[in-house]
């Protein structure tokens, strides 16, 4: 693919701030082909990108010094469902909730669930380590990878890790798991294969105040109640989602908690009153229980398709990702609002408030002069609040192009030249998606 | 404090330290550094027989002194502690909040942290909660240069950067020195129970664990054990030639349910009831379980790690025991079921282990396993049998790269050398 045209699709993916088409897109079905481009690409030194879905929100997929777009999209069989060591192998291209629906009809699924999980493909999970509302008690994606075969930027087609457990030698499919496709591109994963639940309980709880949801929070988790899912949206959220699907939320509350319970039928009814409980002392004005699957895929719904609800509330939309330790969400929340209130551009939360992960999300207008720098400058402080509360850069989007720069914030220059040795070691020439994650220093493209 | 330690296989050591700081810890590496001195990090010193032996073992560098925890935080449920910190001080100080680290690797009564995440040791448990890698959320090193650095942080959802607690969670110390970690924590249970089934074989030992974890149950853990294996555990046999141990924990009613599923579905799987442990038994019983690979110094013990697929569990145990027949050597059979990961623990009378007779028996096995899908690691040798042995057995295509990764990080090659995969 070479029309100017078609190009334009691919000049950015979820993270629009950053925009560059490369010159070339290619669809490779199999991995032979995927070692045919990166040899070419290697013999005329030119800068290559894999791309899944192009649904990832930091940039990892922009071609940001142009050269060949790898788009795994054709390469979306699952080869092999083996429910007797509870693994699935599958190409990168295959869509996440494809894998599921799969599985599901034998009591399994895989586990990590990203609210894009209807067209996010597998190798950008693999890429991103992508997250989702119930990586609270089931981890995110590095927690069910098994072992990945993957094309190193120096064309060799080497398999990082086995399917057997504990295979000998450095973690290699967890380190990839995560690297943005710096790191080559994964033409087969092996993933694990989760049992369903037993029993799923969902509620919803309103709060007059962000801060008395927050701290409800903080106490659910410090009770030892690990619960399935715990999100969080605030005031403004909750009028974007339920103008959008008429849920029916709460409008006069603050924020509200949907908290999802699951495991044994025998358990739920009690942790569901001790969280109720929980949620009342800390002011909860409204205790709602899903009463059946129906209303509880109403509720979720909501939650998932939020961020999509706020478009039709303003033109441009910065969605940002960040992560504190969940005692310290209140605090943060709070500061976060002086920072968008000061700076007078409306802010909604959500946040996947049971991990301590944030998405401030800034609603502004990017045709007005000086907008662009402004935003970013306020993503900037907040960053640096996170930081301060012992909080990081990116708790599920990634660095990509987008908190590149940022990186020293939060590491010295010898943390920085760890990890790019780690990446030289696989990336020696710098072709494989470059510009991305560690500062330009270490990475541009020469 | 680490015993005296003299050789590691045989390799003499030349010089000890025991820095009590990070800062201290850095200018020691510095300076050997300098020196082209190699260096063998050492924690509680538990599995110093994990591993090729060294090519040198020049300086030991101990973390025994650098204990305590550093920061911890019960309602974000992480703790960061020294590497040199035990894993069970660690757990007497998360006990009181009704935390642990669910981690029971052998030796858990010494081993400390930094030696637990070197060699990614595991136990039972790692059926639910899975290994070190699962819970290592943040990580302070001291490369070979004497250059600290650190990832992650207390964060249990965390993607700034490359993961390097993944490089490093199982890299046998030949990436650096690990000075301090951060893991995520889980809240203890309310209610554990430990049940006991015998069978006939490992066929249907294992069938029955198939059963079991297809059922809607959630186990803990999953262990099945041969005859002289679950001797070496209890003390008698109950007259079983196999046994299931299967742990469950979560609230008492959950926990209930879930036994008398079991039961019925053990039953169902020719499974004969044995018994029904108390949890506070059921504790030091599951230590004992985890401690069925720990290898008293000066005994000609030869324990193998075998992870296989469940499709080839079976024949991998038959691989395992016929070993032992040719080794004439007493033979405990063990697996983590479930995780496929079998263990052939072989017991010589003295004098009766025949070095050469033994490597080539491990190299047969490993023929066999490596074409099955599986592996065959050495996790400890009688003295003298290493030399010649490749512990670990790994053919695999991506042994170059991990090369490429150990000449970045050590160039001089001075951290472990020699001890880990492919001569690293």
């Amino acid at each position: 693919m070479t029309d100017p045209e078609e190009l334009l699709t691919y000049e950015c993916d979820g993270f629009a701030m950053h925009r560059h088409a490369p010159e070339v897109v290619v669809l490779p079905s199999c991995r032979e082909e995927v070692v045919r481009i990166i040899d070419l690409a290697r013999r005329h030194r030119i800068p290559f990108v894999p791309r899944g879905a192009g649904t990832g929100l930091s940039g990892g997929a922009l071609a940001k010094f142009g050269g060949i777009l790898i788009s795994l999209t054709r390469m979306r069989s699952i080869r092999e469902v083996d429910f007797e060591n509870r693994q699935a192998v599958v190409q990168p291209g295959v869509i996440n909730l494809d894998l599921t629906k799969a599985a599901s009809p034998s009591g399994y699924y895989f586990a990590p669930d990203p609210s894009s999980q209807m067209v996010s493909s597998i190798g950008g999970n693999v890429a991103e380590n992508a997250g989702g509302p119930h990586c609270l008690k089931v981890g995110t994606t590095t927690n069910h990878v098994v072992c990945l075969e993957v094309v190193l930027p120096t064309g060799e087609t080497v398999e990082l890790g086995s399917r057997a457990a504990d295979c000998p030698g450095y973690d290699l499919a967890g380190v990839f798991t995560g690297s943005e496709g710096t790191l080559g591109v994964a033409t087969l994963a092996v993933l694990k294969l989760s049992r369903l639940p037993q029993s799923v309980k969902t509620m919803l709880a309103a709060f007059p105040s962000l801060k008395e949801a927050c701290d409800a929070v903080s106490n659910v988790i410090s009770r030892g109640i690990i619960p399935a899912a715990l999100e969080m949206m605030d005031r403004r959220m909750i009028r974007a989602v339920e103008a959008a699907t008429k849920a029916g939320l709460p409008l006069d509350a603050g924020a509200v908690l949907i908290v999802e319970l699951d495991g044994f039928a025998a358990s739920l009814p009690a942790q569901a009153d001790q969280v109720a409980g929980i949620c009342a002392r800390h002011g909860c004005r409204e205790f709602r229980t899903a009463g059946n699957e129906i209303e509880r895929q109403v509720l979720w719904k909501g939650r998932k398709e939020a961020f999509g609800t706020l478009g039709r509330m303003t033109r441009d939309l910065y969605l940002h990702d960040a992560v504190v330790p969940r005692n310290r969400l209140s605090d943060v929340v709070t500061s976060i609002y002086g920072i968008a209130d000061r700076g007078g551009v409306p802010l909604a939360i959500l946040a996947h408030a049971g991990d301590g992960n944030l998405h401030p999300i800034l609603l502004f207008d990017r045709s007005k002069a000086g907008e662009e720098e402004r935003i970013l400058g306020l993503v900037r402080e907040m960053l640096r609040i996170c930081i301060d509360a012992g909080g990081t850069l990116s708790g599920e989007h990634g660095i990509g192009s987008e908190k590149n720069e940022y990186m020293d914030m939060l590491f010295t220059a010898s943390d920085l030249e760890a990890m790019q040795r780690l990446r030289a070691a696989f990336n020696p020439d710098e072709l494989c998606n470059p510009g991305k994650i560690l500062p330009f220093r270490f990475c541009g493209y020469r | 404090m680490a015993r005296e330690i003299l050789d590691i296989d045989g390799v003499p050591i030349g010089h000890e330290v025991f820095p009590e700081s990070a800062e201290e810890l850095a200018q020691l590496m510095k300076e050997a550094h300098g020196a082209g001195t190699c260096m063998i990090p050492i924690g509680a010193g538990t599995r110093l027989k994990f591993g090729n032996p060294p090519r040198a073992a020049d300086l030991a560098v101990h973390t025994a002194r650098l204990q305590g925890v550093v920061e911890y935080e019960p309602a974000n449920l992480t703790v960061s502690a020294r590497a040199g910190t035990p894993l069970r001080h660690l757990q007497e100080i998360l006990r009181a909040e009704n935390q642990f680290l669910p981690l029971d690797p052998p030796h858990a009564g010494r081993a400390t942290l930094g030696g637990i995440v070197a060699c990614a040791s595991s136990g039972p448990i790692r059926f639910r909660y899975g290994t070190v890698r699962d819970m290592l959320i943040g990580i302070r090193v001291v490369h070979a240069d004497g250059t600290p650095t650190k990832s992650g942080g207390k964060l249990v959802k965390n993607v700034s950067g490359y993961d390097m607690c993944k490089l490093y969670a199982g890299s046998l110390g030949t990436l650096g020195i690990t000075t301090e970690l951060t893991f995520r924590v889980h809240p203890v249970p309310r209610a554990t129970a430990t049940l006991s089934f015998g069978f006939p074989s490992p066929e249907t030992a294992f069938a029955a664990t198939q059963a079991l974890i297809h059922a809607d149950l959630a186990p803990d853990a999953l262990e099945a054990l041969n005859q002289d294996a679950f001797v070496s555990l209890q003390g008698d046999a109950r007259g079983a030639p196999w046994v299931l141990l299967l742990r469950l924990s979560e609230t008492e009613e959950a926990v209930r349910w879930q036994v008398d599923r079991a039961r019925k579905l053990a039953a169902a799987s020719q499974g004969e009831d044995l018994c029904v442990l108390e949890a506070a038994k059921s504790e030091t019983f599951w230590q004992r379980a985890a401690g069925l690979r720990e290898v008293p110094p000066g005994e000609d013990v030869l324990v193998l790690k075998c992870p296989a697929l469940c499709q080839t569990a079976v024949e991998t145990e038959r691989r395992l025991r016929d070993l032992g027949s040719r080794l004439g050597a007493r033979t405990l059979v063990f697996c983590h079921a479930g995780t496929w990961i079998l263990y052939g623990r072989y017991e010589f009378a003295s004098g009766s282990c025949d070095a050469a007779r033994l490597r080539q028996g491990i190299a047969d096995l490993r023929q066999e396993c490596i074409a099955s899908g599986g592996h065959v690691i050495v996790e400890s040798a009688p003295a003298g049998v290493k030399r010649g042995l490749d512990t670990w057995g790994y053919e695999g295509s991506a042994l170059e790269l991990m090369r490429r990764i150990k000449a970045q990080f050590d160039p001089a090659g001075l951290l472990n050398p020699g001890r880990f995969v492919g001569g690293i």
